[in-house]
């Protein structure tokens, strides 16, 4: 799955040099950051993968995975530890880079681990999170909801979803109230 | 002539109070310093509180932050040299003073950019985080002056402050090509020091000879990313910022105090020596009178 993705969108400059993905060499150890603005998470960690659920599908980065940069939309960020153990968490949006030295930045605007959700008060005070969501039909606050609700029932299998959601998204500004202190 | 005997008119009523202030005036002064010197102290335990905790947040922040600029280096985007570009300065303040030379620094780092940037023939806008910041620069510079934000500086910053600025400076429709969010930058408790970190507009990033290498990107999804990193620096900026100047007020509070507390042991020796002198200015008439008598 992951070389038929490297495949379809690779650059032509890049095509010759690879036709399948190759074995991750040995300095390909993914440093992997995971922070929201009030707590880290992961900090340069070293982790086996990380599935991301963006705005242009969910995908799962992997060391040595293409440099790439993209937004989240609400859902689970799961964390694959190099013991094997898998730690999830909810994040409402933010973003990804994935540099060409393999390391991962991952900044969400809120994340929690999932054990601290609880959704039936998350529709209670439609605070705006201040996403960055598209316009009225996927507001930031109702992907936010869908994507709580999503996780709580358990969120269908990560496929390759293309979704061409391609609305002139430009920045909610309804998102943010005048919250002024 | 004239000035001279006119000046002989005024000069007993200064005359007088010169040379040795009587007991009542030193005593008004001792109180009113004493009064200074409890404020200054209870304001720099308020400031001791509040930057453990502006520390405390500053920890995750600057992971955040440091994350947020991450592309920027890793990638080394830069902007097109010798295109006159336009340039955007955010200098990140507070309101509130009596905090040593935080405003000022700030204040003159900007100054300073103008001044290189108009030299080179570029065009430059200012936002301003806090009060303080638009005071100082509004006389010289009012004119680069594109957005001011107040009230800060009560309550620690949080996300949704920076994203309220950033907003409001995106809606102000000024494009911009690069630029720069100007702060205080906190080392230690007594030590400072004012930085900046890049930004960029989203055409920049864009045109950026290593974004090739970057897989799939299209144009909403740079969009979004670079409105995000934008909030990411000025909150990192916000928060640095915060945490310097209450580490700045609190020492200036404390050498405040320091000062009041000398000024208060030397007025206090004036005061005793001023009252042996009347006591024994009193004694003094009391024996040459009687000895006059006998």
């Amino acid at each position: 799955m992951m070389a038929a993705r490297f495949l379809r969108r690779s650059l032509p400059v890049l095509r010759q040099a690879r036709c399948y993905a190759d074995a991750p060499s040995g300095s390909a150890q993914m440093s992997f950051t995971f922070a929201s603005p009030t707590q880290v998470y992961f900090k340069e960690a070293s982790v086996k993968q990380v599935d991301v659920p963006t705005l242009t599908g969910a995908f799962g980065i992997l060391p040595a995975h293409v440099p790439t940069l993209q937004v989240l939309r609400p859902g689970v960020v799961t964390v694959f530890n190099d013991d094997g153990s898998a730690t999830k968490f909810f994040v409402s949006s933010g973003s990804i880079t994935v540099n060409a030295d393999s390391s991962v930045q991952l900044l969400a605007e809120e994340a929690f681990p999932l054990d601290q959700l609880d959704v039936a008060r998350s529709e209670v005070g439609t605070e705006p999170i201040g996403g960055f969501g598209r316009e009225e039909k996927n507001s930031s606050s109702t992907l936010l909801h869908h994507g709580l609700q999503e996780t709580v029932e358990g969120a269908p299998p990560y496929t390759h979803r293309r979704d061409s959601s391609g609305e002139g998204g430009k920045l909610s500004s309804s998102a943010y109230t005048s919250q002024t202190n | 002539m004239f000035a001279r005997t006119s000046a002989l008119v005024f000069l007993p009523q200064c005359g007088q109070v010169r040379n040795m202030a009587t007991l009542k005036d030193i005593t008004i002064r001792l109180k009113s310093i004493k009064n200074i010197q409890k404020i200054t102290k209870s304001m720099k335990m308020v400031a001791a509180a509040k930057y453990a905790r502006a520390e405390r947040q500053l920890k995750p922040a600057r992971v955040y932050g440091n994350g947020a600029g991450a592309l920027y280096e890793k990638a080394e985007i830069k902007a097109p040299e010798g295109v006159a570009n336009k340039h955007l300065l955010i200098g990140v303040s507070s309101d509130r003073g009596l905090c040593g030379a935080v405003h000022s620094n700030v204040a003159k780092a900007i100054k300073a950019k103008i001044a290189n940037l108009t030299g080179e023939g570029k065009e430059v806008m200012v936002v301003n985080v806090g009060d303080k910041l638009r005071n100082i620069l509004q006389r010289t510079h009012g004119s680069y002056l594109l957005l001011s934000c107040k009230e800060v500086g009560r309550k620690p910053p949080t996300f949704t402050d920076a994203s309220i600025v950033a907003t409001e400076l995106l809606n102000m429709g000024y494009e911009f090509d690069q630029g720069a969010v100007i702060y205080n930058r906190f080392r230690s408790v007594i030590s400072y020091k004012t930085d900046e970190k890049p930004i960029f507009s989203i055409d920049t990033v864009a045109n950026s000879e290593n974004m090739g290498i970057y897989d799939d990107i299209d144009a909403d999804v740079l969009r979004n990313y670079q409105e995000f990193a934008l909030v990411n620096t000025i909150y990192f900026g916000l928060k640095e910022s915060t945490t310097s100047e209450q580490s700045a007020r609190m020492t200036a509070m404390d050498s405040a105090s320091k000062n009041a507390s000398e000024m208060i042991d030397k007025l206090t020796l004036t005061f005793n020596r001023t009252r042996q002198a009347v006591i024994t200015k009193e004694l003094i008439e009391i024996i040459s009178g009687a000895a006059a008598l006998t």
